[in-house]
């Protein structure tokens, strides 16, 4: 493009700074919108928590009789609000006594949250991911988990046990996220 | 009649402009460890297509994207070859992305003037692992899941922000509907775009600077460090005559061609052979053991080293190497290419190579074993 | 118990650690003396040229002992534990015959390579090294599958499953890159010696070089080797729990406190080393002095975090000072991850400075002779870690003989106790591994690793 000398050098720096602004309109009318689309999710995580589950049946009391200090895993069914969608899943727990007392705990490895296994034969619970241990009550005993498995609220209702709040899954991390202020 | 034709369509879309650059020169030694960028960019292609066609039976669903891959893969006619295509070609993508990331650190072809090219090379590199890993969920199956749900948790542990990229990335508290269909849409369109566009500057870069590029213009800059006093002896780069190179069409689009057959081929035989089946039935939850892709091997071995309060430490040091990539070429600017000459860089390389490799294998051991 | 095998075991100790020494030395030196050759070839550099040729003169010296010693260890097997070597060679058959033939194809492969110096076509001879050195890790890595498989076993259908035991793959990294190390640091360590008897400077130059040479190679996998080692002993956790155990937690504890100990020793001596031979690049520096002594601070700190011991009942002679059993400052975690970062992190640094320094190192021989003593002890000190981790790893598996399924009471039968009635009991050895790992479930008090 030639140089026109004829021009003034005011205007032509008038329209590039213009056509920089125009463009910088029209980022700004859009990134926004855009950003705060894509984040929504997470603005609504606890309306979803509320809109599910929120005490789930785990097994009649009378089947945790015979539980002693090894942990066995129980299935709870739950729904889950997943935005527009109320969704039937489904999670487990491991149910043992400690000190005569029924606890409660995750299967979801603390490290980053792994379905964890109780194996027999080591006696030990397994985290197949990166080879985290726990004890039967769900200390850590090896590997990287950064605490124990997080203890979960239960209630016992009717004769049978029911687990609070199962939809809320995000277990990892030193400190229990669930108790977030 | 075939000038005819030609003049045509150059008076209207201006062939030469593409002839110029098919013409440009380039070394003719070593000329075939050039082809692995043109095999990158082959398979790069295949993704492209097989990725198009899946589409057509995929749902991206948390109900229905099971069922519609176990569809795509058992009833459609040829589903299982498209979807192995995909897979298998996806795998060795790694692999030559690797190779040729090595290739060109070695050979110091991303000193100046060419850091854009190994810049956008990085980014290239980045986003073929976004496009890997979300491409890993949308099988959803158990493992899928479970892939997921771990990346979502490795991101948890950034200070400060973690939690909140966490849920950003999954879109909400766990892997669930949300976070199947946002990571189809990155690995179907949002990805591939900016691969796409990232592809297009990095080829326009090759062809201005011209493999051949890195001799010319260092010579005016080594005169000038000569003319500074600096010992030649530290600042040879090969000299190369007219006769030692040759233009890119048709010798190396000859041998880019041969590279891509053979891949492809490859590919394609894998793709019979071992072909990826629906896994079929589920497990029992309790049996489930996520296996993540093999390229993410090394990372999942890497984390395992960094127990309770340290894993973040093990996370930022990794964010830093995948950062630190693409500013290779501002740390090392000396403009000697050679790797015999500049023994540092090329050993340092090396040794990151290995330790790739090492963890790799490590963290294939225990998979395998567990 | 023991009693009547302490002859045999050591006659296997003697030999078995005789004649890993000497092999992973062959295996080393091939890849090594390989790799010096093709660099000498590329940098056209007379005196790798001249390493090479001296290290296969070494190789050759050499291979003639560990054919010694194996034929001796298989006979001292054959001998004196006939059971568990039927076993074990019918369950490891093939890679064990596999083993020899990749032992003869190394040494057909060294003789020529050796005699043939300066008369073969450069390609040719240069082919014949790496093909050695390609059946030399080929056999270490099929002796590997034996090795894991003593401690680690599967079960023994499919042979993939056997072959690619829990720890085969980590054992064998952990042996590439301790070979390495090792031919690295006896290399080093031996020119070290050349130098010192020598007065001749150009000589002198020679060995100084070829120490410092060698010192990349054995310094560098030695960064490698606690990362991979990490690994190994995660493998070995997860598959034969008892073990791990018994090494790093029960009453060889010891063991693993000694090898932090060389571990330490290797590395600060190998920084030390390095810092008096990239001196000549840095002095000018004004930060330079700081950081040496900063560096050498920390790394004195990491080394003691890291060499304490946490069972101190299980430290030979600690009761002469301490009545306490375990360590008051307890297992110190995740401090002991940190100094373990700390000295690599370190060391992986001075590496760089070191490899930065010696591209413009153009005088030597004029180093003194402290550095050359240095290599002697670095490489004494990697000889003495070589023999106390083949111990550590011979004697994680006590009283299996392959762990978990075959006990020394197994061999009581007709081995050198010979001729008394098969055992009925104690059952305890009979019966299943965890048995042997843990009566009860694992207590609270919140074992971690290490």
């Amino acid at each position: 493009m030639n140089q026109t000398t004829e021009e003034p050098i005011g205007r032509r720096h008038f329209l590039e700074r213009a056509i920089l602004a125009i463009f910088g309109a029209i980022g700004a009318m859009l990134t926004p919108p855009i950003l705060s689309y894509i984040l929504s999710p997470v603005s609504r995580i606890r309306e979803d928590l509320a809109h599910s589950t929120q005490w789930a049946p785990v097994s009649p009391l009378s089947e945790m009789e015979s539980i002693g200090d090894l942990p066995r895993m129980f299935e709870v069914p739950y729904r889950v609000k997943e935005g527009w969608r109320i969704r039937e899943t489904s999670r487990q727990v491991y149910a043992v006594r400690k000190g005569g007392q029924l606890v409660l705990f995750s299967t979801f490895c603390t490290h980053l949250g792994c379905p964890t296994a109780w194996d027999e034969s080591k006696r030990m619970i397994i985290c197949p991911c990166h080879g985290g241990l726990y004890n039967n009550f769900g200390e850590v005993i090896g590997g990287p988990p950064p605490r124990n498995l997080a203890q979960l609220d239960y209630k016992v209702e009717n004769g049978t046990v029911y687990l609070k709040d199962p939809a809320d899954v995000y277990e990892v991390g030193w400190n229990d996220p669930r108790k977030r202020a | 009649m075939r000038q005819l034709l030609r003049d045509w369509f150059d008076e209207r879309v201006g062939l030469d402009l593409f002839e110029r650059m098919l013409q440009k020169p380039l070394p003719k030694r070593g000329a075939w460890f050039y082809t692995l960028g043109s095999a990158t960019l082959s398979l790069i292609t295949i993704q492209f297509i097989t990725g198009a066609f899946l589409m057509f039976y995929y749902v991206p669903d948390g109900e229905f994207a099971a069922s519609s891959v176990r569809y795509s893969t058992e009833q459609v006619r040829f589903g299982w070859y498209l979807r192995s295509l995909h897979r298998w070609s996806a795998n060795l993508l790694f692999i030559v992305i690797g190779l040729h990331m090595f290739r060109v650190f070695v050979s110091g072809s991303f000193k100046r003037p060419r850091e854009f090219t190994w810049i956008i090379g990085a980014l290239i590199f980045w986003t073929a692992i976004g496009i890997g890993l979300t491409g890993g969920l949308l099988p959803w199956d158990a493992n899928a899941l479970w892939i997921g749900t771990v990346f979502g948790n490795t991101l948890s542990y950034f200070p400060l922000v973690g939690p909140f990229l966490r849920s950003a990335l999954l879109g909400g508290e766990h892997v669930g509907t949300l976070t199947l269909t946002r990571f189809y849409a990155m690995h179907v369109w949002v990805l591939p775009l900016i691969l796409g566009v990232l592809i297009l500057l990095h080829l326009y870069l090759i062809r201005k600077h011209g493999l051949f590029g890195s001799v010319v213009e260092y010579r005016n800059q080594i005169q000038a460090l000569e003319a500074k006093g600096v010992p030649r002896e530290s600042i040879i780069v090969t000299k190369m005559t007219p006769d030692e190179t040759e233009p890119f069409y048709p010798a190396q689009v000859f041998r880019d061609s041969i590279v891509a057959f053979f891949l492809i081929s490859a590919v394609s035989i894998f793709s019979i052979l071992f072909p990826f089946s629906y896994r079929g039935e589920e497990p029992p939850p309790a049996r489930i053991i996520p296996r993540p892709e093999w390229f993410f091997w090394s990372v999942d071995e890497w984390l395992m080293y960094f127990p309770g309060r340290l894993i973040p430490i093990g996370l930022i040091l990794l964010t830093l190497f995948f950062l630190f990539l693409p500013f290779i070429p501002f740390v090392e600017r000396h403009p000697e290419v050679s790797p015999i000459r500049r023994p540092v860089p090329t050993i340092i390389g090396a040794w990151v190579y290995l330790f790739i490799i090492i963890l790799a294998m490590m963290a294939g051991s225990r998979i395998f074993n567990y | 118990m023991e009693g009547s095998f302490i002859g045999s075991r050591l006659a296997i100790a003697l030999t078995a650690s005789a004649h890993s020494l000497f092999a992973t030395f062959v295996v080393g030196g091939m890849l090594l003396g390989a790799m010096a050759e093709s660099v000498g070839v590329l940098t056209r550099d007379e005196r790798y040229e001249r390493l090479s040729h001296s290290i296969a003169r070494t190789l050759v010296l050499m291979s003639a002992t560990v054919a010694f010693m194996g034929v001796a260890l298989v006979l001292f097997l054959t001998i004196l534990w006939p059971i568990f070597w039927t076993l074990l060679f019918r369950i490891m058959f093939w890679p064990l015959i596999f083993e020899a033939l990749m032992f003869l194809g190394e040494a057909a492969c060294l003789y020529p390579w050796y005699y043939s110096w300066g008369r073969w076509p450069r390609k040719t001879h240069l082919l014949i090294a790496w093909l050695g050195a390609g059946f030399g890790v080929t056999a270490m890595i099929m002796i590997d599958t034996v090795g894991s498989y003593l401690l680690t076993p599967r079960p023994v259908e499919p042979a993939l499953q056997r072959m690619l035991n829990p720890s085969m793959v980590q054992l064998t990294l952990h042996r590439f890159a301790g070979n390495l190390s090792w031919f690295g640091f006896g290399i080093a360590a031996l020119s070290a010696i050349r130098y010192l008897r020598t007065t001749d400077p150009q000589e002198r130059a020679y060995h100084e070089w070829a120490g410092a040479f060698a010192v990349t190679l054995g310094f560098g996998f030695l960064l490698l080797m606690p990362i991979i080692g990490f690994s190994y002993l995660k493998a070995v956790r997860f598959a034969s729990e008892g073990a791990f155990s018994r090494l790093m937690l029960g009453e060889k504890s010891w063991i693993f406190v000694l090898q932090v100990f060389l571990i330490n020793v290797l590395i600060i001596v190998g920084t030390w080393y390095m810092f008096r031979m990239a001196h000549f690049r840095y002095k000018e520096n004004p930060h330079f002095k700081r950081y040496r002594l900063i560096t050498f601070i920390l790394l004195a700190l990491a080394a003691l975090i890291f060499v304490m011991p946490y069972q101190m009942r299980y430290v030979p002679f600690a009761a002469y000072f301490t009545p306490a059993e375990v360590n008051p400052w307890g297992k110190m975690q995740p401090n002991k991850y940190i100094a373990m970062g700390v000295l690599i992190g370190l060391g992986i640094l001075n590496y760089g400075f070191y490899l930065g320094a010696l591209r413009f190192k153009t005088e030597w021989g004029s180093g003194g002779r402290l550095p050359q003593v240095l290599l002697i002890i670095l490489g004494l000190f990697t000889l003495f870690s070589m023999v106390n981790m083949g111990y550590a790893r011979e004697n994680a598996r006590y009283p299996y003989l392959i762990y978990g399924k075959m006990t020394i009471e197994g061999e009581r039968e007709t081995g050198l106790g010979g001729g008394r009635p098969a055992p009925q009991g104690p059952p305890d050895h009979k019966e299943s591994p965890e048995n042997l790992n843990q009566p009860g479930p694992r207590g609270s008090e919140g074992k971690r690793r290490r």
